[in-house]
């Protein structure tokens, strides 16, 4: 089921809060489980069973680990199954496709397979599971008894499909300990809306933009085009998941949840550095806590630490997709993230704040180009166009319509991917709480509107 | 021990069981082609009847449960999407020789002077999903097939 869904906005969530409030205290992570198990069932009425088995073997095995570790005996042997059947099940939806296909393309040979859908939100849950597994052997949080508060954990339908990726030692006290006010539930609400109108007034017309200019023939593209194109993805993917984040951030709000923040305006960035800092902050801080830190971190020979970086990277790029597009655009963060750290990164400093801004973006426009391309030579064939080594014209009449009808809407994306839009609002907001309120309505009536006239547009960051 | 020993035989179970199933939803195309023709990709195409589908796939829409054929009407384009809906699947292999088929006969067509035609020919999305035969030619076929994935 999608957030920016009518159904889920008009039946959902509104049953779901009616009885989450009706209930006693001690039942309502029972409301939540079953909703939120019929929240992931609707788009995955087999994979269900998936999940419910990751719930219940890592709480099990997380209990012999933390058994065996009180009581001398490590609990090694179980936290290294847990963790390789943790992945072999990642890696078996994930990875088989795309492994059959490099062996067919490497050896020639047609070795048939079936590839499988890949369930909803099992990157995310899968490194849930793992960030409490590997916690719990380094006994850095106490180990879940409770098996309907485990699976919620895991299950918690604001966070299942998209993240932000929660850590357990980041929720464990609200599993049985939260306190929702209005004030908090309004907050919640609002952000959602908000999350909302980014999704379907923003993403999904950034994405009309970006699809238009994808299915140009070749004779109709045109540089201009295609930097307008590789703008328009840019816009597209931050407003979706930034989107999707607002309102998985918002529900858990409305439902006594504090998740951790995943987007902090990453493209007013002044480096690539920064970017990542901004930029799924969850996802960012898994790969630090769980890979990059026991790697060894910077406190290693540089040679090393250049070694940990490319690692992580890869890997961050392979944990979006089973493509080599992935792991390149992995990689490629990598090596900037590298030359900033040991080569350029001091100069960068030392620039005027446009020019930093300006190199930044560059590089993030570029990588998206990587991110959305569906072959290397996709890739390659994009960024001659970008960049005058395809004999395309500057500008044609396709780019020219493009700029012509879209020029507003990337102006409002541009404005709308910093700061200043929600500082006005929030200054709008203590002067007249009437006039946010009929803001705030706004959006959510024409999202809806959209919604209504619109056909399914899923979340860019479902297929990961 | 035995409890890694069951967890496992669970699992691998439950992973041979959705492998054989294919794990497709039973939804109706028409659910389905809400979601793709609005797809900038499709828009390029048009809805074929089911005669024209005799015609150019040489498969019948009568022995199926659904069919879904969208063709570029212009003469040097080769866009098309074609998605099947078995009856069971051991319909899979006479809708996958059809569409070799479709695809070998194209190839010959084009060959020689369409190279751009016969490239994209050659990178024609073709799988089964559950009951569903998908098939598509187009300048982005993935983008389509993403489409229809996240439909079923």
């Amino acid at each position: 089921m999608l957030f920016s869904s009518i159904y889920f906005i008009y039946y959902f969530l509104p049953i779901l809060l009616a009885l989450y409030f009706i209930a006693p205290d001690k039942y309502r992570n029972t409301v939540m489980l079953i909703f939120s198990l019929i929240f992931y069932s609707w788009g995955e009425p087999v994979y269900v069973f998936l999940m419910i088995f990751s719930a219940i073997f890592n709480y099990s095995m997380a209990i012999d680990i933390h058994r065996d570790s009180s009581t001398g005996r490590g609990g090694r042997g179980t936290f290294i199954f847990t963790v390789v059947v943790n992945l072999f099940i990642l890696g078996f939806f994930k990875y088989y496709g795309f492994l059959m296909d490099t062996v067919n393309g490497i050896l020639g040979t047609d070795i048939k397979y079936t590839a499988l859908a890949l369930p909803i939100g099992i990157s995310f849950y899968t490194f849930q599971a793992l960030s409490y597994i590997v916690d719990v052997y380094r006994q850095k949080v106490g180990v879940q008894k409770n098996l309907l508060d485990f699976t919620l954990y895991l299950a918690l339908f604001p966070q299942l499909i998209a993240g932000p990726v929660v850590q357990y030692k980041d929720i464990e006290d609200q599993l049985h300990n939260r306190t929702i006010t209005l004030s908090e539930f309004g907050i919640g609400a609002e952000r959602f809306i908000l999350g909302l109108g980014k999704k379907v007034l923003l993403a999904n017309n950034f994405g009309a933009v970006y699809s238009y200019v994808s299915s140009l023939s070749s004779d109709d593209q045109s540089v201009a085009g295609l930097w307008i194109g590789a703008f328009a993805f840019t816009l597209q993917i931050y407003f979706d998941f930034s989107g999707y984040s607002d309102m998985a951030i918002g529900l858990g709000k409305m439902f006594g949840f504090t998740f951790v923040e995943n987007f902090n305006y990453p493209y007013i960035s002044k480096s690539i550095t920064e970017f990542w800092r901004r930029w799924h902050i969850s996802l960012s801080s898994w790969f630090r806590d769980y890979l990059y830190l026991p790697l060894g971190g910077n406190r290693v020979r540089v040679s090393r630490h250049i070694i940990n970086l490319l690692i992580v990277w890869a890997l961050t790029g392979m944990w979006h997709g089973a493509s080599w597009n992935f792991i390149i655009w992995g990689m490629y963060y990598g090596i900037l993230l590298i030359l900033e750290k040991y080569l350029w990164g001091d100069r960068i400093n030392t620039l005027s704040p446009r020019i930093q801004s300006f190199y930044t973006m560059f590089f993030v426009v570029i990588g998206w180009v990587i991110f959305s391309s569906d072959s290397l030579n996709e890739v390659i064939g994009s960024l001659q166009g970008m960049f005058f080594l395809s004999g395309k014209s500057l500008i044609n009449s396709s780019a020219l319509y493009l700029i012509r009808t879209n020029l507003v809407l990337f102006a409002i994306g541009i404005l709308a991917s910093t700061p200043e839009v929600i500082k006005q609002y929030k200054t709008l907001i203590s002067r007249n709480k009437v006039i946010a309120l009929i803001m705030l309505m706004l959006v959510l009536v024409l999202s809806t509107a959209y919604l209504v006239y619109s056909s399914y547009n899923p979340f860019l960051y479902f297929r990961f | 021990m035995l409890k890694k020993t069951i967890f496992l035989v669970i699992l691998f179970a439950f992973l041979a069981f959705v492998y054989n199933s294919g794990n497709a939803k039973d939804i109706s195309l028409k659910s389905v082609e809400k979601s793709l023709v609005a797809n900038e990709q499709i828009q390029v195409m048009e809805k074929c009847n089911d005669r024209q589908l005799n015609q150019f796939i040489k498969l019948s829409a009568s022995s199926f449960s659904e069919v879904l054929y969208y063709k570029n009407q212009e003469a040097l384009r080769v866009d098309e999407l074609l998605i099947v809906k078995l009856k069971d699947k051991s319909q899979t292999q006479i809708v996958n020789d059809a569409i070799d088929e479709r695809i070998a006969s194209q190839i010959k067509i084009f060959d020689g002077y369409g190279p751009e035609q016969v490239a994209q020919l050659k990178n024609a999305k073709i799988f089964n999903k559950g009951n569903y035969v998908f098939f598509c030619v187009s300048k982005k076929p993935d983008k389509v097939a993403e489409v229809f994935k996240n439909a079923i």
